[in-house]
């Protein structure tokens, strides 16, 4: 008698419990990342089994916990595959359907998870990332050698997260749909095995064309992964610019509202169109208002993905390009970081802080070392400028105005240039 | 005879108890012990200086104080600004035979949408004013007992971090 009263009590908590911990979606967003995979987050206040359905041209995921507004919403997306999405409140769950413009293939999306993360304060997620329309990418994952982690670039099938180190509150990602929505029936499971299957054949189909081609070009065309040219002129050179934060991120902002986002690109614009016409090759981060790991990543996840871009295009030189801030409001002027992973950081740093005092009238903050992300984990030399404080009146005025933009970049190609010679 | 031993015995201990009360009652002034911190300098020049700090020694090692100082005492000087998140506590200090400071603090040094000088004078101001002392060659940064990959997203302090003179000013 008394066992089953307590089992009975038992039960009651259980249920009370799972009434309580019932998850709600917050919101939906999407994004399209600069190789165009369209990417949907689902945020959770706590994690809730889904699955994804596709029924001919027409793409739902089912999540598990009900719509806090309970308001059905649409918004337009900016795909080629998708070009709107449409959120409802289905009982106590919630449904995102995504028309689709032709059927998609099991290996053509991918879905996982993301746990909650109190240190970042993000939610928990579900991630649903279309990949059809994804640009491949020119060259195979960069092997790292210069430091002891791998550092893997975001490439084909493969989600971001799976080629970080273990960030911080990035949970595992679940790589099946069935898993998380419990009732998962046999027919799923196999589809599944299937999907893994044919992930795998691509893949392998892919890098037996990257080795022809890799033979085809010959030892000459193609650097051997992990290494990068530092002399010779800077013709030819692989440069890849990042302008600093973006999207969702603003960076620092300045009291008349600028947001660092904004000229980090102007200026990283500006550099791009003079390198090039030196002659170098140069790659973006991203060119426009943007997250480089697309919405709902974390700061590390954000940071790696900046990585990845130089790491996939081979590049020669990293060079980061920032705004300062200060609570002092007084303080001016450029500060150049460098992280001496190699003997050619300091060197790049040094070549544009020079170039950049001494064609300003601006304060020199000097050459730093600092170990910045993006400019300790990448294989190949790298430096963070720092390019005037949004905080000091003055200088937030001046940097809004195309005369210090195109200048700044002019200045800021020059030092690259020295620096190959 | 016996019994005489044991008397002067019991005399001899009366004696040593009685001089070490008697030392004791010797009102001794505390101790005080200073070493250096580094602190961001108010004038935004990026530049860390160094702040003496006096206290009364309360028996923890001379780079737990100082960390402590850094973290929780108000700078002494208006050319000092603090630099370390408001409500920051140290959860623990220990250094490991190899010399790898262990500063543990709590999740209030998590801090984004600051920008990277207040994380670049931050790191400096804990990693210089620890290895102020020879006994710490490099500092482990820790968050509630971890280790995290950034405390603001711009620097990377997963790994041991060391000195860095460029920070100091000359």
């Amino acid at each position: 008698m008394r066992k089953l009263f307590l089992l009975v009590l038992m039960l009651c908590c259980l249920a009370i419990s799972a009434v309580a911990n019932a998850a709600q979606v917050t919101d939906v967003k999407w994004g399209v990342d600069k190789d165009n995979m369209l990417r949907f987050v689902v945020d959770l206040t706590d994690a809730a089994p889904y699955k994804v359905e596709v029924n001919d041209k027409m793409m739902t995921l089912v999540v598990d916990a009900e719509l806090k507004d309970k308001t059905a919403k649409s918004s337009k997306t900016r795909s080629n595959i998708a070009s709107v999405m449409k959120v409802e409140p289905d009982g106590n769950r919630t449904l995102i359907k995504i028309p689709l413009s032709r059927e998609l293939k099991a290996n053509e999306y991918k879905s996982f998870t993301l746990r909650k993360d109190p240190e970042t304060k993000r939610p928990a997620r579900i991630v649903l990332d279309i990949t059809a329309e994804k640009r491949v990418a020119p060259t195979t994952v960069a092997k790292g050698s210069s430091s002891s982690e791998k550092k893997g670039a975001v490439v084909s099938n493969k989600p971001a997260t799976n080629s970080l180190k273990k960030p911080p509150g990035v949970g595992s990602s679940v790589p099946s749909v069935s898993i998380a929505a419990g009732g998962g029936s046999v027919d799923k499971v196999k589809s599944d095995k299937e999907k893994e299957k044919e992930r795998k054949k691509l893949e392998k189909e892919k890098k037996k064309k990257e080795k022809e081609l890799k033979k085809k070009k010959g030892k000459s065309v193609v650097k051997p992964e992990g290494t990068f040219a530092t002399s010779g002129g800077i013709e030819g050179k692989i440069i890849t610019i990042d302008p600093g934060h973006g999207g969702s991120d603003p960076g620092a902002v300045g009291a008349r509202g600028t947001l660092e986002k904004d000229i980090t690109l102007e200026i990283a614009k500006r550099l791009k169109k003079d390198l090039e016409k030196m002659g170098a090759i140069v790659r973006m981060t991203r060119s426009t208002d943007t997250e480089v790991a697309g919405p709902g990543a974390s700061d590390v996840e954000e940071l790696q993905a900046r990585i990845n871009v130089a790491e996939k295009n081979r590049s020669d030189l990293f060079v980061s390009v920032h705004i300062n801030s200060s609570v002092n409001k007084k303080v001016g002027g450029f500060s150049t970081y460098y992280y001496p992973k190699t003997k050619y950081d300091a060197k790049v740093a040094k070549a544009i802080q020079d170039n950049l005092t001494e064609n300003y009238g601006r304060d020199n903050l000097g050459l730093r070392e600092a170990n910045f992300y993006v400019i300790k984990r990448c294989s190949m030399p790298a430096t963070l400028l720092e390019l005037c404080f949004i905080s000091n009146k003055k200088e937030e005025k001046l940097m809004r105005g195309n005369w210090f933009q195109t200048k700044t970049a002019k200045l800021i190609a020059e030092g690259i240039e020295k620096y190959f010679k | 005879m016996k019994k005489i031993l044991l008397l002067v015995l019991a005399v001899v201990s009366v004696l040593i108890t009685g001089c070490s009360l008697f030392q004791d009652e010797k009102p001794q002034p505390p101790k005080q012990i200073s070493f250096i911190i580094y602190r961001a300098s108010a004038d935004g020049s990026e530049k860390l200086l160094p702040e003496k700090f006096t206290m009364t020694d309360n028996g923890k090692s001379l780079p737990e104080n100082a960390l402590l100082a850094l973290v929780g005492a108000k700078p002494q000087s208006t050319k000092f600004e603090d630099v370390i998140p408001h409500g920051t506590r140290v959860l623990s200090f220990s250094i490991t035979p190899e010399g790898t400071a262990l500063a543990n603090f709590s999740k209030e040094i998590v801090k984004n949408g600051q920008g990277s000088y207040n994380e670049v004078m931050m790191t400096g101001a804990i990693v210089n004013t620890l290895t102020e002392f020879p006994e710490v060659k490099q500092v482990q940064i820790l968050v509630e007992g971890k280790k995290v990959i950034t405390l603001g997203g711009h620097l990377d302090v997963e790994d041991p971090l060391k000195r860095n003179e460029s920070l100091l000013q000359k």
